[in-house]
């Protein structure tokens, strides 16, 4: 009860004002391909670091709740992600656009993300500190388990083919390698290029998988015509939505329980969500990858609860839960803040004023999702042949803004001509992605977690002997193993073949 | 000739270019060893990632010859790709990027964006202007003038 009159005691017309001046900058950030709301996260730190904190902390969840979901718009109107978290959209996402359902998809995630994003805020104001408590005893394996499951997730998800799948993910690891180690300081697969010394850029090659290959995609088949011709007409209906609130709940957990996880984020929760809701709706709208609403509502609800997890370790641990959060660290560093359990104790009233923060930017990206985002399905009536040429002048420019490197603008066109080519062979770039996010973050606990189980008397006790590894290693094998039935087929119908061809059939 | 390109080939051709880089990568990881424990050597997870992708490799190369998902390569039918509209639009992409250091944001992106409309198939003068002019303008009003972001 203290905790909500302090939220209410946080709400005044400068303050929702900056929330929503926030939720609109957001929703664009967000939405045009090529711009990341970590990249505005950062710009608002420097732009706001005068201000007071609370003001400062009021444009920048604006940004962060908006700019998150905005990514959907742009995964579903013109197939590719504005972040990271909202890959998982454009499976199902553009399919609908293609059909000419582009406004309910919108609405779907609209509407979900608000659910999701409400969901994360009530699981941080509540359970802050247990779920804090719980993710303190994940070990080193633990988060190496965790990573990998989301990568073997992704492998099958995305791939027909799920050894092609695995390759991705390998090669978004072994890509993750490049430049300095952190633990020996050794340079790894840098080949003498000093560039590559500081690794390989994620905007880079999130721009170039995504948004330039989209480009070279569109213009080797030469389909030139808007596909928003077949976007229709918005119906809000709540009751239609309503229909999907158990799914989006279940998204919502997942989503604010791997938020809450450092280092994991919305990519790998929307799409665990994902695969939850492939194998728990048993009827959805249409096949999954083939335009199911049901998708785009688990990964839209699941990446927005995100945000509430994530912030749960940064409050509490100052440890935080993907990019954005560290900004946001970086930002209350900035205003001389220390985030972690003394937050609570010295300036209790800024855990209300996040808490006030976030919902009321949920309730922004509702009303502009409402308000703005059906307008913003007017960007894809223009025609392809003017539309790719600005999309490609944005890539470099989003893909330049973050380092001010022209070697980034060339890195991310080869990854955009990589991602054309794996396209047109069946590898899906989403899994390559992941692993790139997600292999220093695996190496390191690795190795940490061989160290400190080296120390113990037996080796593999001490990796895999813990509960919570067991229940990751047992998810990891059930990850694996669900490929294995459709393996099982083919390669049946393959030896068939054999003996037929060995019989002179 | 068609044997050579039929999906099941490609799956044999990519295996076998996964596994020469898996053994690349494995070589120069194996050579960042630095002779001490090995759960602390930055070769670690990088020896075990190439020996991953080595074996995934062999699995794709098993899987083109005893025909396993060989159907994959067939890409859905409607739009096939042109190898040559990707190399021009790669290259007038490249060429973009080499010349923006020396000619500066706005020119250089008007000029791209004239000649790459026309590529696509624009073909109104007044479009392709209005096109080329204007993209740049607001690129750089928004985020040079608005978001103090630096552009190339």
């Amino acid at each position: 009860m203290n905790l909500l009159s302090a939220i209410i005691s946080q709400i005044d017309f400068a303050f929702v004002s900056l929330v929503f001046a926030g939720s609109v900058a957001g929703l664009f950030v967000g939405a045009i391909p090529g711009l990341s709301v970590t990249m505005a996260t950062a710009l608002l730190v420097s732009i706001t670091f005068t201000w007071s904190v609370k003001n400062a902390l009021a444009v920048i969840l604006g940004v962060f709740v908006s700019g998150v979901y905005a990514g959907a718009v742009s995964a579903i109107l013109i197939n590719i992600p504005g972040a990271p978290s909202s890959v998982v959209t454009t499976f199902d996402g553009y399919p609908m656009a293609r059909r000419g359902e582009a406004g309910l998809a919108l609405w779907a995630a609209t509407f979900h993300s608000f659910v999701g994003s409400v969901f994360g805020f009530l699981v941080l104001m509540f359970v802050a500190k247990p779920m804090t408590d719980f993710a303190l005893t994940f070990t080193a394996m633990d988060y190496f388990l965790l990573a990998l499951f989301g990568l073997t997730t992704i492998g099958t998800l995305t791939a027909k083919n799920y050894v092609k799948g695995g390759i991705c993910a390998i090669a978004g690891l072994l890509l993750s390698m490049v430049g300095i180690d952190p633990f020996s300081g050794a340079v790894r697969y840098a080949f003498g290029i000093s560039d590559l010394q500081g690794g390989i850029s994620l905007i880079a090659a999130l721009i170039g998988l995504f948004g330039f290959a989209e480009v070279l995609d569109q213009v080797a088949r030469g389909t030139m015509e808007a596909i928003a011709g077949k976007a229709g007409r918005v119906k809000f209906s709540v009751r239609q939505m309503m229909a999907y609130m158990p799914l989006s709940i279940r998204a919502s957990i997942i989503g604010t329980f791997i938020g809450a996880l450092p280092g994991a984020g919305g990519p790998v929760a929307s799409i665990i969500a994902y695969d939850h809701a492939r194998k728990t709706v048993k009827n959805p709208s249409r096949p999954f990858g083939e335009g199911a609403i049901e998708g785009v509502i688990a990964s839209e609800a699941a990446n927005n609860a995100c945000i509430g997890g994530a912030l749960i370790p940064m409050l509490t641990l100052a440890v935080p839960g993907d990019a954005v959060t560290a900004v946001m660290l970086a930002a209350f560093y900035v205003h001389g803040l220390q985030p972690g359990p003394l937050l609570f104790v010295r300036t209790p009233e800024l855990f209300a004023t996040v808490l006030a923060g976030g919902f009321i930017a949920c309730f922004a990206l509702l009303l502009l999702g409402v308000t703005v985002v059906p307008r913003m399905a007017g960007v894809v009536l223009i025609p392809k042949k003017i539309l790719l040429p600005v999309v490609t002048v944005l890539c470099v420019v989003g893909t330049y803004a973050v380092n001010s490197s022209m070697f980034d603008v060339t890195l991310m066109f080869i990854f955009g001509l990589a991602g054309f080519m794996m396209r047109t062979r069946g590898y899906p770039p989403a899994p390559l992605v992941l692993g790139l996010v997600l292999g220093e973050m695996m190496d390191s606990n690795l190795r940490r977690a061989i160290n400190m189980a080296m120390a113990g008397d037996s080796m593999f006790i001490e990796l895999f002997g813990r509960p919570s590894s067991i229940i990751l290693s047992a998810l990891v094998i059930i990850s694996i193993g669900a490929a294995i039935p459709s393996v099982k087929a083919r390669m049946g119908a393959a030896a068939r073949r054999v003996l037929s061809l060995i019989g002179g059939k | 000739m068609n044997v050579f390109f039929s999906p099941r080939a490609g799956s044999i051709r990519e295996g076998g270019f996964f596994l020469v880089l898996a053994l690349f990568l494995g070589y120069f990881g194996y050579c960042l060893h630095d002779g001490g424990q090995w759960s602390l050597s930055p070769a670690l997870f990088p020896v075990m990632l190439s020996s991953g992708l080595g074996v995934l490799s062999l699995a794709l190369i098993g899987q083109g010859f005893l025909h396993v998902r060989a159907e994959e390569g067939k890409k859905e039918a409607g739009y096939p790709v042109s190898p040559l509209r990707t190399a021009g639009a790669f290259i007038l992409c490249l060429l973009y990027a080499a010349a923006l250091p020396m000619g500066g944001f706005i020119p250089v992106t008007a000029v791209f964006l004239a000649l790459f409309t026309l590529f696509t198939g624009e073909r109104r003068p007044r479009v392709i202007a209005a096109v080329s002019v204007a993209s740049p303008l607001a690129v750089w009003l928004i985020f040079r003038m608005g978001l103090s972001v630096l552009l190339p």
